[in-house]
């Protein structure tokens, strides 16, 4: 069995009288140590995937079996312990607490985790070691996204999920940001799903799920996924 | 239009801060209105009081009373509006003092509270809380000096708006306070001048009483009545003298009538017992006279009827030796001349037969013829016996003549002997009465002589009349009262001044806060093309909109409510009617003006900050505070030791200073009010403990009916059998003495020399050494000494209520918290009064049975009156309780307002970082967790606004402890540990309530909404 088994998925809203279907019967499975790009243009469905899959949402029916685990039957306090323990979220915008130096927003994850990795190595491990002192207001966009993937890793979650990680930044920048994502995942065998509307980056992906209007457009395995330096921008 | 609609839906969509901003203003406006307006109610409702019953302006009492020439200057005056003459006494009723007036119509009116005025003279007015309709009061003897009628019954009940206050002031008779006042009809007093004269000046009705112009109206009068003063002292001065001289004249007069009349009469009664006693050495010689004249004629009787005896004797012998011849006795005679007879009859017959020749015959004629002769001789001497017989008949009748004749006159003799004896006698009598009348008469004289002599010296010696001129001011009633109120003044300017404030951040930051969530809306309205002035305007709109809800709640309490939360407590104190709500609009423009101005500043400059941006930056989230190192990092050896949480806690601490700074005042602003509110709790709680625990010890002073000059056995006897334990004999009279033109009563008690009070009243200095009464000096109390100004050695003056004046010399001071005394003994009484006396009793008794105690006590002759100290006690905890009443108003504003800040800050806080909390709960913190996070911050500065508040409080306390303290109390400024506690704990209590409401917010928190990207 896949390590994540997402079966039958659907999410619908109601706005007052109108009920909306953000996702609808959304099935696929990832497993453990893969690096996952659902790819899909704005208002697919594809954040609400990563809200279900990351706990902080639930879905209308359905299940995501993680690990052994359906968390579409949890509730909000198993959630949030599945959020505490076993999910390390990379956001668009980062949302570092500015109050915090970086060393201190990767702590400030680490230290509600059971078995967290040494928030300084996490730093170093992004490339960080010698700014961790500094406040997010100090360092570049790209920095500071490191510093959240720093923050997500130093939890050692069983899933790292990166909504649109590169969003907020310049290619450049981004590449090196999915070098990193690319590299963690390899290295660590860390299973991560990354977000994105930018069909590019899905090349280096080991497998892609394409999102249209809520389902499942196309599910796509590369055996062979590019390395982020080979990526052509 | 539309900007106004979006206005009212703000509103709707943030229903918690818009009566978060109606509560702010409602509470500031509320609490500044309301504790600004009760000092001008209360004077306004006094006011009119005063007016409703027409109380006097002045009072003016003569030592040799009124006259109607007085009144009648008085009338003439330029300024005067009423002038009505009176009369009063004070006398001793049931033990209690009591002032006796005779009610006027036009002035001083009493207000009826049951019952009806006065109809008839036998009729009386007493004060509320005294009597009963129906009762009878009956007048000692001595107020027949005044009035017609010692017996009354009541028929009304009245208040009077002469003595509003408990303390009525001193009184010359009891233990020299007054406890009550009465009326009775004028037409009662028997008086030839009136005892005072009141008067009212013109225009001062329409003055409000204590208000300067007040003051300027009164004090045209003022002025001339005191130029009038020495006129009518002068006049009726003089009067005085004209008649005292009148007097001694028509006395002289009298005298030298007298004199004249009474010397003739003396001199009448000399010459009648010169007279008699001529008289009677007259009566003597006379009486001399005729008793030598009486014995001599007795002798020479005497004489003549020893003579005549004698004669009368010899006759009887001649005859009878002639009878001897006869041979026959006297007795013999007729029978020897019968026989005789027969025989010459017979021999005649034998002569007849013979012839006249016969010898016979001649023989027998001569017989017959001697017979014849013998019978001749006897006849002859029965004749002469018969002759001396008669004689002797005759002597003897001349004899018994003479005899009576003699007693008769011996009589008369003896009768006026006695009469010359009773003549003398009453001669002696009449003379000894005579020179005794005349001693008399003549000290009599020289006594009236010295009368006037001694009437000239008093008019010589004749005090001029002086005139006491009293106004308002002098009745403590009606200084308390202002004092009060404007002490309410003072609290009032300082605690709304804090809510102000307090209130006005709050506004600024709940409204700087909203503007910065909608700075995106706000860059909206900029692109669409909205002018700058519709935007400020739209949210104006909805500042104003809860300003005016705010201000009408406010106002509203503020000028319907909390007067009447704070006049309780003074209705406890002062009998005044209800109090008269006034809506004041000068002021409560000035608090819209305000209220308005601030909050519109606030919005205005708010929204204006956000026009210096581009519309597009406008609608990018604001960046955020840029994160620092807190100084606190320096310390590394302290940082390091801290948890991670607390790290993050610190510096979010110094991450928004302004916040810190909002909170910390709001917070300590509410703790220092609170704590305020107990530390007046405490120091007016403690105040009581001292006074009565730790200085007055003793239990009743008992006030005897008439002084005693040293300690007398029998009273003590009486106090033993009464079960009083000990017992000091005391002087305690009423003085007072004038501060700052205000006159402040003062208690004197004099104690017996050499006797250790310290059972009854503890003296004890500033370093509460024991203190013990001296022979040259006073102990004075604290608060006295303070007030005049007095230390050690100083000298200072009391006057009494005829105020004449003492000065004396201070040599301790004692500690003490109500009222004022001055404690000697009577050693140092007598030097400066006079005489050493004692009118009371201190004693200490069964506390518990006190009651029974005094009530035994008072059938007891000796005794006038017990003045408990428990009575003191429930007097004072009266006032306490009243007190509670501004307590809770602080309290409950307080708890308001800490509760309002509290919430504001959090919810600020909250809303400011959203974002961040979202994050939070991302990462998988639990709710609680993510409470903690937020709350630690909050906790911190609460604990610090709470101590800084504690610090705040204790100036707090001592301002308001010190603006509230009236003229006869010192307050302690004291806070018990356990109020700091209680306030602690209070605020805390607060804070974990508001975190509550708080939790909730956290909770509801989306993170998936909170962290959408922005694009």
């Amino acid at each position: 069995m896949a390590f994540i088994e997402v079966k039958n998925l659907s999410k619908t809203y109601q706005m007052g009288e109108v009920t909306i279907k953000a996702i609808e019967n959304i099935s696929f499975s990832i497993n453990e140590g893969e690096l996952v790009v659902i790819l899909g243009p704005s208002g697919a469905g594809k954040t609400t995937v990563l809200n279900i899959l990351g706990g902080m949402d639930i879905p209308s029916s359905g299940s995501v079996i993680i690990d052994g685990k359906d968390i579409a039957k949890f509730n909000r306090k198993a959630l949030t312990d599945y959020r505490r323990y076993d999910i390390g979220f990379v956001f668009q915008f980062y949302h570092l607490v500015w109050n915090l130096t970086a060393l201190e927003n990767v702590s400030l994850a680490s230290q509600i985790c059971k078995h967290p990795k040494e928030s300084l190595e996490t730093l170093k491990q992004v490339g960080l070691g010698d700014r961790s002192g500094h406040f997010p207001a100090q360092l570049s966009g790209g920095e500071q996204q490191r510093v959240s993937i720093a923050r997500a890793l130093a939890k050692n979650p069983k899933l790292l999920l990166c909504d649109e990680p590169t969003g907020a930044l310049d290619s450049k920048t981004g590449r090196m940001i999915l070098e990193l994502l690319q590299n963690t995942c390899h290295k660590e065998h860390m299973t991560t799903i990354i977000i994105t509307h930018n069909a590019v980056i899905s090349e280096m992906a080991d497998k892609v799920i394409k999102i249209k209007n809520g389902k499942v457009d196309d599910i796509l395995i590369q055996k062979n996924p590019k390395l982020v330096k080979d990526i052509d921008w | 239009m539309l900007l106004f609609k979006n206005s009212f839906i703000k509103i709707r969509k943030s229903l918690g801060r818009f009566f978060s901003l109606i509560f702010i203003v409602a509470l500031g406006s509320a609490f500044f209105a309301g504790v600004r307006e009760t000092s001008s109610d209360m004077i306004k409702t006094a006011d009119a009081y005063y007016d409703e019953y027409h109380l006097m302006d002045f009072r003016i009492v003569s030592t040799m009373g009124l006259t109607d020439d007085d009144i009648l200057s008085l009338e003439e005056l330029e300024n005067v509006e009423k002038v009505v003459p009176g009369y009063s006494f004070e006398t001793v009723v049931n033990g209690e003092a009591s002032k006796i007036y005779g009610y006027l119509e036009d002035i001083n009116k009493a207000k009826l509270v049951e019952g009806r005025y006065l109809e008839n003279e036998n009729e009386i007015l007493v004060e509320k809380g005294t009597y009963h309709l129906g009762d009878t009061i009956t007048l000692e003897s001595d107020a027949l000096d005044y009035v017609k009628n010692t017996t009354y019954t009541v028929v009304g009940i009245v208040e009077s708006p002469m003595y509003i206050y408990e303390n009525k002031g001193i009184s010359t008779v009891s233990d020299g306070k007054l406890d009550t006042y009465m009326y009775i009809l004028p037409s009662n007093f028997t008086l030839e001048v009136y005892t005072e004269v009141y008067l009212t000046a013109k225009d001062s009705i329409s003055k409000t009483a204590y208000q300067s112009d007040y003051a300027d109206t009164i004090s045209k009068l003022n002025a001339e009545l005191t130029e009038l003063k020495p006129i009518r002292e002068t006049a009726r001065y003089e009067e005085i003298l004209a008649e005292a001289m009148k007097e001694i004249y028509d006395a002289e007069e009298k005298l030298q009538e007298e004199k004249s009349v009474n010397d003739q009469k003396f001199a009448e009664a000399q010459k009648e017992i010169l007279d008699n006693e001529a008289k009677l050495k007259n009566g003597w010689a006379q009486y001399n006279n005729g008793k030598n004249s009486l014995s001599s004629t007795k002798d020479s009787m005497e004489q003549m009827f020893k003579e005549k005896e004698q004669e009368i004797s010899n006759g009887e012998k001649t005859i009878f030796s002639g009878l001897e011849t006869f041979g026959i006795t006297i007795l013999d005679v007729p029978l020897t001349i019968e026989t005789l007879n027969g025989q010459i009859a017979q021999l005649q017959a034998m002569l007849s037969m013979l012839s006249p020749d016969s010898e016979e015959y001649i023989k027998l004629d001569s017989q017959i013829k001697t017979l014849q002769a013998s019978v001749n001789s006897l006849n002859e001497l029965t004749v002469a016996y018969q002759t001396l017989q008669n004689g002797k008949l005759e002597l003897a009748n001349g004899k018994k003549e003479w005899e009576d004749e003699y007693n008769k006159a011996l009589s008369t003799l003896n009768s006026s002997y006695q009469q010359l004896l009773d003549g003398e006698k009453e001669l002696a009598s009449g003379k000894a009465s005579y020179e005794e009348n005349y001693a008399t008469y003549q000290q009599e004289i020289l006594k009236e002589e010295q009368e006037i002599a001694d009437a000239r010296e008093e008019v010589a010696n004749l005090e001029k009349p002086v005139w006491y001129l009293f106004d308002r001011e002098d009745n403590s009633g009606y200084t308390t009262f202002y004092d009060s109120a404007t002490k309410v003044d003072s609290i009032a300017a300082v605690f709304p001044l804090f809510f102000v404030l307090v209130a006005f951040l709050m506004g600024m930051n709940t409204m700087t806060r909203m503007i910065e969530e909608e700075r995106g809306e706000i860059g909206l309205f900029i692109s669409l093309g909205y002018s700058k002035a519709k935007i400020i305007l739209s949210y104006l709109f909805y500042v104003l909109i809860a300003t005016v809800i705010g201000l009408i709640i406010g106002l509203n309490i503020g000028y319907f409510v909390v007067p009447l939360i704070i006049y309780r407590v003074y209705v406890s104190m002062f009998l005044l009617p209800d109090l008269q709500l006034y809506f004041n609009f000068g002021v409560s423009i000035l608090i819209i003006l305000v209220c308005f101005g601030a909050m519109g500043i606030v919005t205005f400059l708010a929204v204006n900050r956000n026009f210096k941006y581009m519309p597009a930056n406008l609608l990018r989230p604001e960046a955020p505070k840029m994160g620092k190192k807190v100084f606190l990092e320096k310390i590394r050896f302290l940082w390091k030791r801290l948890s991670f949480t607390w790290k993050v806690t610190v510096r979010n601490l110094f991450r928004y200073k302004k916040r810190i700074v909002m909170t910390l005042i709001g917070i300590s602003g509410c703790t220092a009010l609170l704590l305020t509110g107990f530390g007046i709790q405490d120091s007016i709680g403690s105040l009581m403990n001292k006074q009565f625990g730790e200085i007055e010890d003793y239990d009743a002073i008992i006030f005897l009916n008439d002084e005693v000059h040293e300690v007398n056995n029998d009273i003590d006897e009486v106090l033993a059998q009464n079960a009083i334990s000990s017992s000091v004999y005391l002087n305690m009279e009423s003085f007072k003495f004038s501060v700052e033109n205000k006159n402040v009563d003062i208690y004197l008690m004099a104690f017996e020399d050499d006797v250790i009070i310290d059972d009854f009243i503890h003296l004890r200095d500033s370093d509460g050494n024991s203190i013990s009464l001296s022979d040259n000096g006073v102990v004075i109390s604290e608060k006295t000494a303070r007030m005049l100004g007095v230390s050690l050695g100083d000298t200072f003056g009391i006057r009494n209520s005829d105020n004449e004046l003492f000065v004396l010399k201070v040599s301790q001071i004692s500690k003490n918290y109500v009222n004022h005394y001055v404690y000697m003994n009577e050693s140092y009484y007598a030097q400066v009064f006079g005489e050493k006396t004692y009118n009371a009793i201190m004693t200490t008794m069964d506390e518990e049975k006190t009651q029974e105690i005094g009530d035994a006590l008072l059938k007891i002759d000796y005794f006038s009156n017990i003045q408990y100290t428990t009575d003191s006690m429930n007097m004072f905890q009266d006032i306490i309780r009243s007190l509670n009443d501004i307590v809770f108003l602080i309290l409950g504003f307080s708890t308001f307002l800490a509760i309002t800040v509290l919430y504001n800050l959090t919810t600020i806080n909250i809303s400011e970082r959203t974002r961040e909390i979202a994050t939070l709960k991302v990462l998988g913190f639990h709710n609680n967790e993510v409470s903690a996070y937020v709350y630690r911050e909050t906790l911190v500065l609460t604990i610090f606004g709470v101590l800084i508040g504690l610090g705040l409080g204790v100036l707090l306390n001592q301002f308001v402890m010190t603006v509230a303290e009236t003229d006869e109390i010192l307050f302690v400024k004291y806070i018990y540990p356990m109020s700091y506690l209680y306030t602690f704990l209070i605020m805390t209590l607060f804070t974990v309530v508001v975190q509550f409401i708080t939790y909730f917010i956290l909770k509801r928190i989306n993170m998936i909404d909170s962290l959408k990207s922005v694009e």
